[in-house]
């Protein structure tokens, strides 16, 4: 080989080399640049930041003047972020809308050189050398522009792969910024859901102690309500569920015989003791029976049926009465307080009454009661007053709703204080 | 760890040298363009910096040198680079910095060149 030669193959071969050494040189470059982005981008979760940093380095890296970023909802009809540099403002505005006619039109992630969207796209602005449409989620998209190179060099196959990679790494950086904000605002949304839970459970444990101190008063003021009442109350707070209205119920008188006569023998302190032992003997057969005390009076009660059924509040009645009879015959047995054996006489009647609240005001105040009134009340009261000897009496609308279930023995008409008309009177048997 | 930037100005007639340490990064742009800003464009027509040797510059503090360098071709003032490894020279025309600056190895021939600049000395 003659020198010409030899020295031509050598500058060839250098020639080759520093081909190589400047493609090392550029991969290096690349390679640092992408750790670099990389760096700067994850360091941030604020959405602007990234955007803004990301555009500072491509241009760097690329070497432009000039560089957009804009983001927008999928429709490309609301811009959401546009960051850029080396635009005028009017400039700005007109990038603006090429961006979204051009994301509506070309949303897929593809590299467009000046001139190479798709057909009909809308024409690159002169300044801008290359767009890279990207999606960052279902519902957000956006595009990179950039400027011609310092070196007036075409962008190239390598510098569009490198592109590529850096907006993956954008668009990964960019949906972190998003998840963070949206978990911040959810642990923002968290705090204050806390705080008005803890508000609430602040007022409701002081609800808590008004409804126990409440509570406490309904529990010592229902030991002298009807129960009758106080579940109408509790139900039905207004007093309109209290009103008096006409409705078909039983009423039964209970007194003791001879009561007058017994305080005098035993003293007040013993017949009181004496009413107690009875009565409360009593209160568990009336309330067995859907009974209630509406009234006490010394050695009487009064006592309402009120079920729904004409049929079962009478029988309720005579049932409670005829337990009566039988618990005053087994307390009698055992008692020895007495010398002689207690009667406990019963009038039942069944008919329509006059039920509900009745208020009386005075300038001192206003008390209220709930009781039954009317005929049928006054005539159980007169037909009790005409019991003796521990019997149980009826009218003959009760005799006949229970007739059943007992015996009722018609004792005739009878004439009753201060009610016009006789009235037919019914004596419960012992027996069924 | 990022070394923070330190400038040091001394002014040669109407040549800037502008001494440069740490990492040019996207962080130094506040320090370098405030470092810009000082020099008087009416006195000032030529500048070198001139970076601390291994001095590692990333893209973002290339686009703050290409923003330093536009500025100054607006204001009709020269500019130099010294300092930069054999590495960052390449970087350097490869982005095409050295369309708006001349790279130097030696700071006296770079300070000749920039004060025989038409607007210099």
């Amino acid at each position: 080989m003659d020198p010409e030669s030899l020295r031509g193959k050598q500058d060839a071969s250098s020639e080759g080399l520093e081909i190589i050494q400047a493609e090392l040189d550029r991969r290096a470059y690349y390679l640092r640049t992408l750790y670099d982005v990389s760096k700067e981008l994850f360091g941030t979760v604020d959405f602007d930041a990234i955007l803004r940093n990301f555009m500072l380095m491509t241009m760097g890296n690329f070497g432009v003047f000039r560089c957009f970023i804009l983001t927008c909802n999928e429709a490309a009809d609301r811009v959401r972020h546009f960051v850029s540099i080396g635009f005028a403002d009017d400039e700005q505005v007109r990038l603006q809308q090429f961006s979204c006619k051009f994301l509506a039109e070309n949303s897929s992630c593809t590299v467009y050189a000046a001139g190479l969207g798709k057909k009909g796209s809308p024409p690159f602005p002169s300044d801008i050398s290359l767009i890279f449409p990207f999606r960052i989620d279902s519902g957000q998209i956006g595009i990179l522009g950039l400027g011609p190179k310092l070196t007036e060099e075409p962008f190239v196959k390598h510098d569009k792969e490198l592109l590529g990679t850096l907006v993956n790494n954008l668009v990964i950086a960019l949906k972190n910024a998003l998840s963070f904000a949206e978990i911040n605002a959810l642990n923002k949304e968290l705090r204050i859901k806390n705080e008005e839970l803890e508000n609430a459970l602040h007022e409701l444990q002081r609800a808590m102690r008004k409804v126990e101190i409440l509570e406490s008063i309904k529990a010592n003021l229902c030991k002298f309500v009807p129960a009758t009442v106080t579940r109408m109350i509790e139900k039905s707070p207004t007093s309109e569920s209290l009103e008096a209205k006409e409705r078909d119920l039983t009423v039964m008188f209970l007194d003791i015989e001879g009561y007058t006569r017994i305080t005098e023998k035993v003293g007040g302190t013993e017949t009181n003791s004496l009413v107690e032992k009875y009565f409360s003997v009593f209160m568990d057969a009336i309330y067995t029976n859907n009974g209630d005390v509406m009234e006490t009076a010394g050695d009487g009660l009064m006592i309402l049926f009120l079920g729904e059924n004409e049929t079962l509040h009478a029988l309720d009645a005579v049932r409670t009465a005829a337990t009566i009879r039988g618990k005053t015959a087994d307390i009698n047995k055992a008692s020895t307080a007495v010398s002689q054996p207690l009667a406990i006489n019963i009038g039942i009647t069944s008919g329509q009454a006059f039920l509900g609240a009745s208020r009386f005001d005075s300038p001192t105040g206003s008390r209220w009661t709930y009781t039954a009134h009317g005929m049928l009340v006054n005539t159980a009261a007169r037909i009790c007053a005409r019991a003796s000897g521990g019997s149980i009496l009826t009218n003959r609308a009760t005799a006949e709703r229970a007739g059943e279930e007992f015996a009722f023995i018609p004792l005739g008409k009878f004439s009753l204080k201060n009610i016009s008309e006789e009235m037919e009177i019914f004596e419960v048997g012992q027996g069924p | 760890m990022e070394k923070a930037n330190t400038v040091k100005i001394e002014e040669k007639g109407s040549v800037a040298v502008v001494g440069i340490s740490g990492d040019v990064t996207g962080r130094s742009e506040i320090t370098l363009r405030s470092s810009y800003e000082r020099l008087d464009p009416e006195k000032i027509k030529g500048i070198l910096l001139k970076f601390e040797k291994g001095t590692y510059f990333n893209s973002e503090g290339l686009k703050v040198l290409i923003l330093i360098f536009a500025e100054a071709r607006k204001r009709d003032q020269k500019i130099a680079v010294s300092g930069l490894s054999a590495h960052f020279k390449k970087i350097f025309g490869m982005v095409g910095i050295t369309k708006f600056a001349e790279i130097y190895d030696d700071e006296g021939q770079a300070v000749k060149n920039l004060e025989s600049f038409p607007g210099g000395e």
